[in-house]
């Protein structure tokens, strides 16, 4: 198990270290342009609600990054045929898929555990932070957490699957980034449909089925790209 | 060695069957090796050798019939079939990006009974770099690198799939040389696809000739040599032979000369010659494996 | 040594002549070692069954004998028997040419014309030889 684990970390290393960088990037990114702007024209932002935010674009960027990591765990191996050496190695299918699994979403949960960590027990203690402050950047923590690891889930959910089917890490990778969006606009739809028989609005109809259904959808699609995976006798 | 009584089989093939949609790639092929033997499966490209191997090894269902290494299959313990078998496939995608010392360090993690020492040994005869890096390794070093990873689990069974594609002479030489140094370490059952005939003459105790997904002929390469004759025949003016003697694989007649590849040949196949034609200036000729596998060849085109 | 992969002839055959040949040549002399298995295999790149085989041959012929342990050695009269078969062996080629020959159409007296100039052409290839 720790060769699999090894080797997954080895051909995986381009898009984690990628992902990695990704990740911290707001971080560096967020400060710098603060401290430009305070030598610029004397203005900064707080920074408590500049850590948040970077916490935010950090997950949205790790969204990129799931899907990345999703879409190449077992299509990658497939596009440069690599695979089909692996497959003549007296390795069981249960063993390798629960190797790439550990590496993609233990990559994947470090990056959201990270900037959970900043988002509620970092940022709202730093410097300063009025009562209103700290209200607004709780507010827009409920808000936005909990969307962002939804999508997170829905797109490695959907790039697992895809990439479990088919043989292209890119394809697997776009139709995961996709698939969230495509669940919105469904829903969207849906709303428009229905709207003269429901009594909410479209924002929280959105929200209510979205919190249902992208992380039912996110299960299912990775529990298929599994059972696929190890019924498969193709490499 | 070679004077064994009949060995319960190693590798199996029974009634099997290929078809990707509405082509059939292998046809009902049954095909058995004794262990310690040798098989050199032989035929044109296409011909569905790579199939039947893939299958063999499971990394390819089978649509019918059943396959069996050492008792093991494929479908049911490919762990364990995989542990015992060397595989040498035609092409290679072992992970371009690492090193070779790497790739052994990863493969030999999962071989209970890898033996190191023979692994240096080997990477020290073949002479192969294990600091460079997969994708910078020449054609031959690769196909030798993927032999060392063969060979040094020390399996029963061998299982070459045209192993030697692309290779300059002398890096076909020294990879085989591997192989027969393979062999001499211990009894081994090889079943070995190749289109270097030459190559299989030499190693083949026993031959396949597989032809459009089906088998043509199974048995011993002396026998097949010995009971495979070439007949010319000068047949005088005006006669048009039309019905070959029993056994003939292949013909060609062409201003008055006859010529008929027969197996099995016999005196008998002379006498029918003589008494049905005018015949005149019957000359007998050996045929060695390249000729036997083309006259086979050929006589499946004609026929089809 | 070389074996010819091309020709009809059985490898273990090919082997066992090589080694005959070899013996009759006084290459390998009786009571010394012929090269082992795994060597022979190795050279001549074929099966070691195949030169299993034709060592059992030449054991049974009495060219050859094993030592155990030691590997194969050339026994005393192994020299003799060997050049008996060599000679056996060029009868065949001879017959071999004969029947080409008739099967060509050929007379038996232009068949002796064409030996006698064969000898002459390979005597003359002798003569001039440093």
């Amino acid at each position: 198990m720790k060769a699999l684990l090894w080797k997954d970390w080895r051909v995986n290393r381009v898009v984690l270290l990628a992902a990695a960088v990704g990740f911290l990037l707001p971080y560096f990114v967020g400060p710098f342009s603060n401290l430009a702007s305070y030598w610029r024209d004397g203005c900064y932002v707080v920074w408590s609600e500049l850590l948040t935010d970077c916490g935010f674009f950090s997950l949205a960027i790790s969204v990129l990054a799931v899907a990345f990591l999703g879409g190449n765990a077992i299509a990658g191996e497939r596009a440069d045929r690599s695979a089909e050496f692996f497959a003549y190695l007296p390795v069981q299918r249960a063993q390798s898929m629960a190797s790439r699994l550990i590496v993609v979403v233990g990559a994947g949960l470090l990056v959201w555990l990270i900037n959970l960590v900043v988002v509620y027990w970092v940022a709202p203690h730093v410097g300063y932070v009025s009562p209103t402050l700290a209200q607004q950047l709780a507010a827009l923590r409920h808000q936005t957490m909990p969307g962002i690891t939804l999508t997170a889930a829905l797109a490695f959910g959907t790039a697992w699957l895809c990439s479990s089917l088919l043989s292209s890490p890119s394809i697997a990778t776009a139709l995961g980034l996709v698939s969230p969006a495509l669940l919105f606009m469904v829903l969207a739809i849906i709303w428009d449909i229905v709207r003269g028989s429901t009594p909410w609005y479209e924002a929280e109809f959105i929200a209510f089925w979205y919190a249902i259904l992208a992380p039912a959808l996110a299960c299912l699609c990775l529990v298929t790209g599994c059972v696929h995976y190890l019924r498969r006798v193709e490499p | 060695m070679s004077t064994e009584p009949v060995s319960p089989c190693a590798i199996e093939l029974v009634g099997v069957t290929k078809r990707f949609g509405k082509q059939v790639a292998v046809q009902d092929l049954t095909l058995r090796i004794p262990a310690g033997r040798t098989l050199g499966l032989i035929g044109p490209n296409g011909a569905g050798k790579t199939t039947a191997i893939k299958m063999l090894m499971g990394l390819l269902p089978m649509t019918a019939g059943r396959a069996r290494v050492l008792g093991i299959d494929p479908a049911v313990k490919p762990v364990l079939l995989k542990r015992a078998v060397g595989y040498v496939p035609e092409m290679h995608f072992i992970y371009r990006a690492m090193r070779a010392a790497e790739v052994i360090g990863f493969c030999r993690t999962f071989y209970p009974t890898w033996n190191n020492p023979l692994c240096a040994e080997l990477a020290g005869r073949f002479e192969i770099d294990l600091h460079k890096k997969v994708k910078h390794l020449s054609k031959g070093s690769l196909a030798k690198l993927a032999l060392v990873l063969a060979l040094a689990h020390e399996p029963e069974v061998l299982i070459l799939d045209e192993p030697m594609t692309g290779l300059d002479p002398l890096a076909r030489e020294e990879f085989l040389e591997g192989v027969v140094h393979g062999l001499c370490d211990r009894s081994r059952t090889v079943l070995f696809s190749s289109h270097m005939l030459s190559d299989v003459q030499r190693m083949a105790d026993t031959i396949a000739i597989i032809h459009q997904g089906r088998l043509l002929v199974s048995c011993l390469t002396d026998d097949l040599l010995k009971t495979t004759k070439r007949i010319r025949a000068v047949v005088r003016d005006g006669c048009t032979p039309d019905q070959p003697p029993e056994g003939t694989i292949w013909q060609r007649f062409e201003r008055r000369e006859w010529l008929l590849t027969v197996r099995p040949f016999s005196p008998a196949t002379l006498e029918y010659l003589r008494g049905t034609y005018p015949v005149e200036n019957v000359e007998v000729q050996d045929l060695g494996l390249e000729d036997v596998f083309k006259d086979y060849i050929r006589g499946q085109k004609v026929q089809a | 040594m070389d074996i010819d992969p091309h020709s009809s002839a059985p490898i273990y055959q090919q082997v066992a002549d090589q080694v005959r040949r070899a013996v009759a040549a006084g290459v390998y002399r009786p009571g010394e070692a012929i090269p082992s298995l795994r060597a022979l295999a190795v050279e001549l790149t074929v099966n070691p069954n195949t030169v299993q085989r034709a060592f059992e041959t030449l054991e049974r012929e009495g060219l050859i004998q094993a030592r155990k342990g030691l590997g194969m050695f050339v026994t005393e009269n192994g020299a003799v028997s060997a050049r008996r078969r060599s000679a056996a062996a060029v009868y065949a080629t001879f017959v071999q040419g004969i029947r080409a020959a008739q099967a060509a159409s050929m007379p038996p007296e232009r068949i002796r014309d064409s030996f006698d100039k064969a000898w002459g052409d390979t005597h003359a290839e002798v003569r001039d030889e440093p």
